[in-house]
């Protein structure tokens, strides 16, 4: 008598392979330095007449010098320095079009609603993108074109920023090749202690992209470090405080649409809309950002080999 | 008419006529890199490097994306350019050379915009970026030459060798103890002298863009 095996019920009752019930995120740079206190947020552009916010930049607080001036000679006027960067808005969105049937056969919790809140990973991302567009134009430049980077490249940038009396903190952000290539360089080097290999509990506070101190600088490890010179190069960054700022935008409240999520802590709207005909669910997530260099003399951009 | 299996007309049946096939765009094969916005080579007089023996410019990228460095909600750029060349920057046009010096690709998230002298490739499953580095070192040659970009002021490339002397002084203490600061050394020593010998591309005529 034959035996009921495996193969006697597969296709029937048994089925070619049944879904986990935990999903694994597809590897993926998720780190992001959206809301980094070396960046300067300039809050939420809703309700404040403009999509264009323009930050002052004036030369007070010991920045003209008094000049030593004789026993009643009359001074001469000084005209205050001054000057402004712009920061306009655009949006940014992604969509999903998700069926009823797709929803309806759902095992894992694969749902519209788990794909609104994929947006806000989504969301950082996009702003760390756009960071990274912003910081590769630094004026200065450190680094030589086809060579890796070293140790003295990292000095460099450190000291254009030192002589262009740039306040620290600094804060540095590499594409991993170039940081493969700095660590290797530190590998090598005598009396290295100041490097400080991030440990697990920087990780946990700072998240996927904090890879280490060095001389005092945060060290951001990004793979939307953009190249230069053709892809022969990546350029990266290191800056101060007030080099980069930004402004967001939220649509709130959004007039007619009932279908609505406004992740806490993120300035992104995800927004459902059903298309009926088609038995469909769209997930529209919107973002409007402005990003832009607000004193191009506080940063410095580290182009190295690819 | 009724469904025949010969055609009356022509004892042999009926013929027929092909043409090469072409390939649909659904069909052709996209690249899978993050889709990108317009954008342009820009150029400040101070982005200077010294690459085999010749000063060479260092260009950055305007990039039309709404919302960063300027560009308004539209894409629209002018705000951006007014800003750069307040900045002493100068936009590079694409027709700075003949066909132009941005490739558009068909990508799988929407079109993919790289430089002329890089080339994707499939390579294992991934894609990968081939440089055209001599290439484009003959572009950033001819933009000196044909007078887009003025050939580097004395102050910069002086500057320029300055940090470099730093380098070589830096690593000069540590040689001998450290092997990394020796190799190093050498390195620097070897680019420093080829600063000091570098040549500028000469214009050859009036300013162009």
């Amino acid at each position: 008598m034959a035996l009921t095996e495996y193969s006697t019920l597969s296709g029937n009752a048994r089925v070619a392979a049944v879904l986990a019930q935990e999903i694994v995120l597809k590897l993926a740079d998720r780190a992001s330095l959206h809301n980094h206190p070396s960046l300067i947020n300039f809050g939420n552009m809703a309700g404040r007449g403009s999509a264009a916010l323009q930050v002052p930049i004036v030369g007070l607080d010991g920045s003209d010098l008094l000049s030593s001036a004789a026993d009643g000679a009359v001074v001469a006027n000084t005209t205050l320095t001054s000057t402004a960067a712009t920061l306009t808005i655009g949006r940014f969105a992604l969509r999903y079009d998700f069926t009823d049937l797709a929803g309806l056969t759902d095992s894992i919790g694969l749902t519209a609603q788990r794909l609104a809140e994929s947006m806000v990973g989504s969301t950082v991302m996009a702003f760390q993108n756009a960071l990274c567009d912003v910081t590769d134009g630094f004026t200065t430049t450190a680094g030589v074109s086809g060579v890796d980077m070293s140790v003295d490249d990292w000095y460099s940038a450190q000291f254009a920023l030192t002589l262009a009396s740039v306040p620290g903190p600094y804060i540095a952000i590499l594409h991993p090749r170039q940081l493969a290539d700095f660590q290797s360089s530190l590998r090598a080097e005598y009396g290295a202690t100041q490097f400080v290999q991030a440990t697990q509990e920087m990780l946990n506070i700072k998240g996927q992209g904090m890879a280490g101190l060095f001389n005092g600088v945060e060290i951001y490890v990004s793979s939307r470090v953009p190249t230069a010179n053709a892809g022969a190069d990546r350029a990266g960054a290191m800056f101060g405080r007030g080099a980069v700022g930004y402004v967001e935008g939220s649509p709130f409240p959004i007039t007619g649409a009932p279908g609505v999520v406004t992740p806490a802590g993120t300035p992104v709207v995800v927004e459902f809309d059903r298309i009926v005909g088609g038995g469909t669910t769209s997930i529209l997530a919107s973002y409007y950002l402005g990003i832009g260099k607000l004193q191009d003399s506080m940063g410095v951009s580290i182009i190295t080999d690819a | 008419m009724a469904v025949t299996f010969s055609d009356t007309n022509n004892a042999a049946g009926p013929t027929f006529t092909g043409r090469p096939a072409v390939q649909t765009s659904a069909g052709a094969p996209k690249l899978n890199l993050p889709t990108n916005a317009q954008w342009w080579y820009i150029w400040h007089p101070a982005r200077w490097q010294c690459i085999e023996g010749e000063w060479l410019p260092v260009l950055s990228q305007l990039r039309a994306t709404p919302g960063v460095n300027g560009v308004d909600k539209d894409g629209d750029t002018a705000g951006a350019e007014t800003k750069l060349r307040r900045e002493h920057w100068t936009v590079i046009p694409w027709d700075v050379i003949e066909g132009g010096y941005v490739t558009e690709y068909d990508g799988v998230r929407g079109p993919v915009r790289l430089s002329r002298w890089e080339t994707p490739r499939m390579v294992a499953g991934q894609v990968v970026i081939t440089p055209d580095e001599v290439g484009y070192r003959e572009f950033l040659r001819g933009l000196v030459s044909s007078g887009v970009i003025r050939p580097p002021d004395p102050y910069t490339t002086d500057a320029i060798k300055e940090r470099q002397r730093l380098r070589v002084a830096e690593n000069s203490k540590r040689a001998g103890n450290d092997p990394e600061a020796t190799r190093r050394l050498e390195a620097d020593k070897a680019l420093l002298a080829q600063m000091d010998a570098a040549k500028v591309p000469a214009p050859k005529g009036g300013r162009r863009g």
